[in-house]
């Protein structure tokens, strides 16, 4: 290490300050009271993942948010989730980052606390640990491209721990012990040294991810990632601590005992306990038990049915939080080399993915999803809250309604005069078959037929991931930034970058999309200091290639209770801060 | 005695001319009449639906956005242009509701059709032959019986998926497959206590002297006997079974969108709460499904009054 510069602390504390005024203006007149419990109806019948490992959907997340930390993180926004971009130290108090930027050195807080299975101090090794534990052949990192390319020596560790045999806790233990990666390490217990092979403007914003939290080896090793067993003996960093856990039926969290409030600036934890529920099962059942002020909350609930937007919108206004989120559904295409249909191969042709793009009315896409107070059209791949973003249609049509006439002749210039048929797959959900049924209905005037394939929630992703699987587009695709603002990474320098995301298991969602330019600009924009115009002249030229079809842009629309005092969004989990929200009690 | 009766009946029928005929009989029994009224009207409605369609300028799966929804994509209710309003994609409820009939009688007919097929055939083979082979088939129908339907079907239904992801029989087949593999027991076990008891009457026994072969008395003595009773049950378990694929479909795994069926009609009101806002999103083939199965009810019962006599005397 040359050279560093010391980052104050001070002046991150004090914009976290000025943050904290600002949304604690609205709530002057009544301070936000600590205790009660906070009680969130789920209308999965479990969490998708409970891990800071495997954990990567923005539901999962919420709750993680309560029983783990980082080394930096988000405070949380009263206003509107696009506000909560500024980070704030989490479990360090301070960091020194080298000359050349690509080393960071943190510092950590000396009164923090495991809870739960274990109670003893947090140290640095146990975030290496975490961060070693990313490439277990039993279970890997969710994101593994952001960290492939953020920290040094990362791939080589992963390649090696790839070797050892699935299925034995030992040999995994064993790896973890007797490996190092280089770029991580715990010169003392207080220090944790971070180095990447590159310089990259979002490094913090990276390791703000909930991957990226302290777990005690003696306990986490004992059980397989993210197992029932692991859920159960949660090693919380957080301010909460899993006190039961029975899958479908409830998820009970109490406030850990040596979780101190003076240590964490970015969590009031104001409630004692949060109850997840897991036995809702409809969209109507949980409007109705928030309704009947059973729950609080809701989880797992993209959108809300249209009928209870407007009765909230209408008639209980303070229980209805709306804001931009950034987040988007669009149409995926199967571009795996092993996907040979008609339709897939169509696809591959620019003039028949303009086309699609001119059939569909994102208009009509914007009504059914609950009108402009859920949604606006998209026509590009950044969305509005993302680094980079410009407003940009490169397919304009009148109204956002679609040119049918304009994709026939494209349909027609590309070879298909009779029009074309194409497998889509959807989530039989009632947000998705609507989504399903509009699109299909839309694009049979331009002659495409879709031939509609429904998929249960909980099958989508191995579906997707299945190479044998027959499809030829996704009608069900969606994202939602992994943090608000500079972000830009996670889509044009994760999806769609073959550099970070090239063709195979890895590649979640099929995308397998490759284009020489946008991955030059990437690396340009990766290290660069005014990352935002080059984004931007990305962004202007994928959206054109449509790599994929973007629908539109959601805001994201919670319905609460009205026991809710205080309210907070989270910049990671795209909703609410379950650990800034203070309930009546 | 069941067949004693049905067989009285229709030898009633043979020697007396001037009595009245069956048809008559029937019309005579209210639940008869109200109950092929109401079927006749379903039917109609089956059948009426592309006419409706036509005469509404609204096809079963057409959207209509900008007339049928608001601002906010909820949908009107019932008016001129849409008698029962629309759905939550702007469809016209009334007309979905129209081709829902058709569907349910699509699924509903073959599959008890079938179901009364292999039932009749197993439990004529049964009862028949009874001994070792009635023992082993009757273990057979309990183990069929003692299956969940809605846990079964929900199982078959999402094995029909082959490697690649698509199904390996068309759903609606498979459909009317799984909820006939789940009737024909009820129509086996009926004809083998039916056909029990025959095999032992005096008229059998007179072919069987007369050295009549097994086929020819099953074909000429015992199935013209238990046939009246069979086609009854046939109407009994028909509106059973339009809910079993009203189940199905509102589990998800039965009629796929955007095709129109009531049991997705209903799924579909009800996750997405429209019908607080329509409220004949819900009603329409809520009553529907209702109507039909009063209907198909109401005319068993009243068949099974007429034909058999110990119902007709209580």
């Amino acid at each position: 290490m040359t050279h560093s510069t010391r980052r104050s602390s001070q002046r991150i504390a004090i914009s976290a300050l000025s943050i904290l005024s600002t949304f604690a203006l609205p709530a002057k007149a009544e301070e936000p009271k600590f205790g009660g419990t906070l009680r969130i109806a789920s209308l999965q019948a479990d969490l998708d993942a409970f891990d800071p490992l495997t954990g990567y959907s923005t539901d999962s997340w919420e709750i993680l948010r309560a029983v783990t930390r980082q080394l930096v993180t988000y405070p949380g926004a009263s206003t509107d989730i696009k506000d909560d971009t500024q980070l704030v130290p989490d479990l360090a108090t301070s960091w020194d980052v080298s000359a050349d930027g690509k080393t960071y050195t943190f510092h950590l807080k000396d009164d923090v606390f495991f809870s739960g299975p274990t109670e003893r101090k947090i140290v640095a090794s146990d975030f290496v640990y975490g961060i070693k534990r990313f490439c277990d052949p039993n279970k890997q990192v969710a994101a593994i491209n952001y960290f492939n390319l953020a920290i040094s020596g990362f791939k080589a560790y992963c390649k090696d721990f790839s070797k050892v045999a699935t299925g034995d806790l030992a040999a995994s233990k064993a790896f973890i012990d007797s490996h190092d990666i280089a770029g991580v390490s715990a010169p003392d217990e207080k220090t944790l040294v971070i180095k990447s092979d590159t310089k990259n403007y979002d490094f913090l914003n990276i390791l703000s991810m909930n991957f990226v939290s302290p777990l005690p080896p003696e306990i986490s090793s004992k059980y397989f990632p993210d197992s029932a067993e692991f859920r159960k003996n949660f090693p919380s960093s957080g301010p909460y601590f899993v006190e039961s856990y029975q899958d479908g039926q409830k998820l009970i969290l109490k406030k850990a005992k040596n979780f101190k409030a003076e240590s964490d600036q970015a969590r009031k934890a104001y409630v004692d306990e949060i109850v997840v529920d897991f036995t809702a099962n409809s969209e109507d059942s949980i409007v109705q038990k928030i309704e009947a002020g059973e729950a609080d909350l809701s989880l797992y609930l993209d959108v809300p049915p249209r009928s209870a937007i407007r009765r909230f919108q209408t008639q209980k206004q303070a229980q209805l939080h709306a804001s931009n989120s950034g987040a988007a559904n669009f149409i995926t295409f199967n571009a795996r080399p092993e996907a040979k249909s008609e339709g897939a191969d169509a696809l591959r042709k620019l003039e028949v993915r303009q086309a699609l793009s001119y059939a569909v009315n994102r208009a009509h896409l914007v009504q059914i999803q609950g009108g402009p107070i859920s949604s606006v059209p998209l026509s590009q791949i950044i969305t509005s809250t993302i680094l980079g973003h410009e407003p940009f249609d490169p397919y304009p049509t009148e109204g956002s309604k679609g040119d049918p006439a304009k994709a026939k002749e494209l349909l027609a210039k590309a070879g298909y005069p009779k029009g074309l048929k194409i497998d889509a797959i959807y989530r039989t959900t009632a947000q998705f078959e609507a989504i399903a049924v509009a699109v299909k209905e839309d694009v049979a005037a331009a002659g495409i037929d879709l031939n509609l394939i429904p998929i249960p929630p909980t099958q989508w992703y191995a579906f997707i991931q299945d190479a044998k699987s027959r499809w030829d587009i996704s009608l069900g695709s969606q994202f939602a930034p992994d943090w608000q603002g500079p972000s830009t990474r996670m889509l044009l320098g994760g999806w769609l970058n073959s550099d970070a995301s090239p063709c195979g298991t890895g590649n979640v969602s099929s995308i397998c999309y490759s284009n020489a330019d946008l991955n030059t600009l990437a690396a340009e924009a990766f290290p660069s200091d005014n990352p935002g115009p080059i984004w931007a002249k990305a962004d202007k030229i994928v959206s054109a290639d449509l790599p994929w079809i973007p629908l539109f842009e959601k805001r994201k629309i919670a319905l609460t209770s009205e026991r809710i005092t205080h309210w907070a969004w989270s910049s990671l989990a795209v909703q609410a801060d379950i650990t800034n929200i203070a309930v009546k009690n | 005695m069941l067949a004693e009766g049905i067989a009285a009946i229709s030898g009633q029928r043979k020697d007396t001319v001037s009595s009245p005929t069956l048809l008559q009989i029937l019309w005579r029994e209210r639940s008869v009449r109200i109950g092929a009224g109401i079927v006749f009207l379903v039917l109609l409605a089956a059948l009426s639906a592309p006419l409706v369609a036509l005469a509404l300028g609204h096809g079963p799966t057409d959207q209509f956005q900008e007339t049928a929804l608001d601002e906010m994509g909820l949908p009107v209710g019932p008016s001129a242009a849409f008698p029962l309003g629309a759905d939550g994609n702007g469809r016209d409820v009334l007309v979905r509701t129209l081709y829902g009939a058709q569907v349910s009688l699509l699924v509903g007919i073959p599959a008890t059709t079938i179901a009364m097929l292999i039932g009749t055939l197993v439990g004529t083979v049964s009862g028949f032959f009874a001994g070792r082979i009635d023992r082993v088939v009757s273990q057979g129908i309990d183990v069929a019986l003692s299956f969940p339907f809605v846990v079964t079907a929900l199982s078959l239904l999402s094995l029909n998926r082959g490697g690649t992801g698509q199904p390996i029989i068309p759903p609606l087949l498979v459909v009317i497959l799984v909820i006939s593999l789940f009737s024909w027991t009820y129509f086996a076990r009926l004809t083998r206590g039916l056909v029990l008891q025959l095999r032992t009457s005096p008229m059998v026994e007179a072919s069987v002297t007369i050295g009549a072969s097994k086929t020819r008395i099953i074909r000429l003595d015992i199935l013209p006997n238990i046939l009246p009773t069979v086609l009854v049950y046939w109407a009994v378990q028909l509106p059973a079974n339009i809910v079993a694929e009203a189940t199905l479909s509102f589990l998800g795994v039965g009629i796929q969108a955007p095709l129109p069926s009531w049991g997705n009609m209903i799924a579909e009101a009800q996750r997405t709460s429209l019908y607080q806002d329509q409220p004949w999103f819900l009603a329409g083939p809520g009553l529907a499904l209702f109507l039909t199965v009063v209907g198909f009810n109401t005319l068993s019962s009243g068949l099974r009054t007429v034909l058999d006599p110990h119902q007709r005397s209580a």
